[in-house]
């Protein structure tokens, strides 16, 4: 977990020099020789001085660290592959309690190809667990500052490298596979680093000379050294034709004395520390004459966002573990202060809202109670119950429903009956629906029609005197005709035929010549009809 | 510990602890059920609101509907609709329709007062009852003196009569003596009928004869 702008403590050789960004660029805050009798005191007072509350990034430089590059690890699983890749850590470096490993990439044009079909490749480390980092730690612990991480200075200065290189040599029509930096440590030695397609493949420190830190013969043994390590990577299948980006941080004055032809390469650049840090973006006055490259790597890696090889370190874990904790801790703990705070304001203000809507709902309440009050008065005020008035109409109708139109009944069987025919007798009767304490229910109740009852009505009626009984019963049978057409839905029936007669039944009379009359007699028929009423 | 992460580090911790119970319980304990207290507040006023509303939307009804229906009830009460049906002033009403049906004369029978269960009379807080009335020897010349005596019993009548039954006979044979002896005041009937109605009408509950004594 490393936030930008940290501060870096780099350790090296001789000792200890720790550096801070600020608005102006990077600021050295002091160096300590491991020599100081109270070393442990005086880092823990420089790192607890101005930045306390700015996480230190360890960036280990010494002598001690050992790198290997480890080919043929077999593609695996992500669950299988770190504890194949501890395994052989362990394996490799079994004397060195501090390992890590970084996956070299292929690359980036490449990836595609061949290249990108072979088992991947590793570069290890390792270093011991020495005095001196158990002194940082001390230190680190007593000042109270975070600790950002450990990282190892060579391999999270390879992208510095291949920077500077794209910066310095980048409008080149070719570019180079190679690139090298060379630079003087304030903590001790010569470090170069060299980058192959953007991976670290060589990295060499070397203790500084009796010829000094600095000066004409520094730059001598910075030239030798550097030609040995163009040996090295000779070896490792550099040939000129790949290209070779050499970038030498040095200062102004040692610029002077190296001699390019004489190094043979073509790209050669010497660059004080000012310019260094202005091609990574970082602005620097007065380092012009400084033959220090340290304020350089410390930037970069300040600047990163994390470590490209992290390295857990017991004596700095110690202290790092717990204080990234707490920090993790206190970030979590105010965003959920801020997310619980939000919630409570959020239903605090709903509150407040909802207080105002009751108000208006109270108001609302009362408006309406006011109205109803009112209404109520009007209503109280009516001369008759609302409930007797329908109570009334709704009784009255269904008495009207029940109650028959006697004329136009008989008037329609008026009609029917013709001029020929004498009623005798006509009795009528109105059956009403069950509602009114009847039997008949017409329509039942899933009917449409109203349920009104029924009415049944009987009549006796004579014809002429004269008419032979046979024409009366014809006739009697055509009126029964005539009132099933007219009153349709009616059961029309003869209760009883003149001479009391029927077509298929018995039959008694005498011939006299004159047809079938018994004369005195009034010979009558009866009919029965039954239907709802009209 | 306190070393190890610092002093610092460690009272923030604890504040940023304490702030965060701080807050989490005064919203859990004190702005939530707050805010749920006025919520269930807001919802109880506006359905009583709502609930006032509609008593008033049917209490206008009610008025409305009622104001509508005001006259046909006055005429209902004018017509005699709810009379307690007593039987000196039914026999007197009779005596009228007979009179305006210009009728010679009839005998007739009351009975007793019935009530009949009727929902949409109780929800009004009234009872319908009823008394049958059977009017015989009715004598006429013609059969259609006895449709005005339906018509007169309907007009001049208090409401509501329901003819139930009624039939009509001829009395005699019409011979010319017959005919002859009709101009004489003592001419007997040619037409006799019998017709039994039902007069209907609505009372309130404490007036019904079900539940009072005495002589109608």
């Amino acid at each position: 977990m490393l936030g930008k702008n940290q501060r870096v403590l780099l350790i090296g050789g001789e000792g200890v020099v720790l550096y801070s960004p600020t608005g102006k660029g990077i600021e050295r805050e002091g160096a300590i020789s491991w020599d100081v009798p109270n070393f442990e005191e005086q880092l823990a007072e420089t790192l607890s001085s101005a930045h306390q509350s700015q996480s230190v990034l360890v960036l280990f430089d010494g002598a001690d660290q050992t790198y290997r590059k480890e080919e043929g690890i077999p593609k695996l699983s992500p669950l299988d592959r770190p504890r194949f890749i501890r395994r052989k850590l362990e394996l490799a470096y079994p004397a060195y309690p501090i390992r890590a490993a970084l996956e070299i990439k292929p690359p980036k044009g490449a990836r595609v190809s061949k290249e990108a079909k072979k088992p991947p490749t590793y570069l290890f480390v390792a270093l011991p667990e020495t005095d001196n980092l158990d002194r940082v730690g001390n230190s680190l612990f007593e000042s109270g500052v975070p600790v950002a991480g450990f990282g190892l200075l060579p391999a999270e200065s390879a992208s510095l490298v291949k920077e500077l290189s794209t910066k310095v040599f980048g409008g080149g029509a070719k570019k180079s596979r190679w690139s090298i930096v060379v630079g003087q440590n304030e903590t001790g030695g010569l470090r170069q680093v060299v980058i192959k397609d953007g991976n670290l493949a060589l990295t060499r420190l070397t203790p500084t000379s009796e010829a000094g830190a600095s000066g004409p013969g520094w730059v001598e043994e910075a030239t030798r050294e550097f030609r040995a390590t163009l040996t090295y990577i000779s070896r490792f299948g550099y040939v000129n034709e790949e290209g070779l980006d050499v970038i030498v941080i040095c200062g102004d004055i040692e610029k002077q004395f190296f001699d390019q032809k004489s190094l043979g390469v073509q790209n050669f650049r010497c660059l004080n520390p000012t310019e260094a840090l202005r091609h990574i973006g970082i602005r620097s006055l007065g380092r012009e004459k400084s033959n220090f490259a340290d304020p350089v790597h410390a930037a970069w890696a300040a600047r990163k966002g994390k470590l490209a090889l992290p390295i857990k370190v017991p004596s700095i874990d110690r202290v790092a573990v717990p204080r990234r904790t707490a920090r993790m801790a206190t970030g979590l703990l105010a965003l959920t202060a801020l997310a619980a705070g939000f919630f409570c304001v959020q239903s605090f203000w709903n509150y407040q809202a909802l207080q105002g809507e009751i108000v208006q709902a109270r108001n609302d309440v009362s408006l309406r109670a006011r109205e109803y009050e009112e209404e109520s008065k009007v209503f109280d005020s009516l001369p008759v119950k609302p409930e007797v008035v329908r109570s009334a109409l709704s009784v009255k109708q269904m008495l009207e429903g029940n109650t028959v139109k006697l004329r136009p009944f008989f008037h329609r069987l008026k009609g029917a009956l013709g001029g020929d025919i004498y009623l005798e007798e006509i009795s009528f009767s109105h059956d009403p629906s069950v509602a009114l304490g009847g039997e008949a229910a017409s329509g039942g109740m899933f009917s449409s029609e109203p349920q009104n009852g029924k009415i049944k009505v009987n009549f006796k009626f004579s014809l002429p005197e004269a008419m032979p009984l046979e024409q009366k019963v014809t006739r009697a049978e055509a009126l029964a005709e005539t009132l099933r057409t007219s009153f349709p839905g009616y059961k029309v029936s003869i209760v009883s035929q003149f001479g009391r007669v029927e077509r298929g039944g018995n039959f008694t009379g005498t011939t006299t010549g004159s047809g079938n009359v018994t004369p005195g007699a009034i010979d009558l028929a009866e009919f029965g009809m039954e239907g709802p009423p009209l | 510990m306190m070393k190890l992460i610092g002093a610092r580090r460690m009272i923030l911790l604890i504040a940023l602890i304490a702030i965060n119970a701080a807050i989490i319980c005064a919203y859990l304990f004190m702005v939530e059920p707050m805010r749920q207290d006025a919520e269930l507040q807001r919802d109880a006023a506006r359905s009583e609101a709502e609930s006032l509303q509609m008593k008033i939307q049917s209490v206008q009804q009610e008025v409305a509907s009622t104001r509508e229906n005001l006259p046909k009830y006055e005429a209902l009460k004018t017509k005699g609709f709810f009379l307690d049906q007593d039987r000196f002033r039914l026999s007197r009403d009779l005596g009228d329709v007979r009179a305006a049906a210009g009728l010679k004369g009839f005998s007739y029978n009351i009975d007793t007062i019935q009530k009949i269960p009727n929902a949409e009379a109780e929800a009004g807080q009234m009872s319908l009852i009823n008394s049958k009335v059977t009017v015989n020897n009715i004598s006429m010349l013609v059969d259609t003196e006895l449709y005005g005596f339906f018509d007169v019993l309907e007009a001049k009548f208090p409401a509501h009569v329901r003819i139930n039954s009624f039939k009509i006979a001829r009395a005699v044979v019409l011979t010319e003596d017959v005919l002859r002896s009709l101009s004489q005041p003592n001419a007997p009937p040619v037409v006799s009928a019998e017709v039994v109605f039902s007069w209907n009408t609505l009372v309130p509950i404490a007036a019904d004869p079900a539940n009072t004594t005495g002589v109608r």
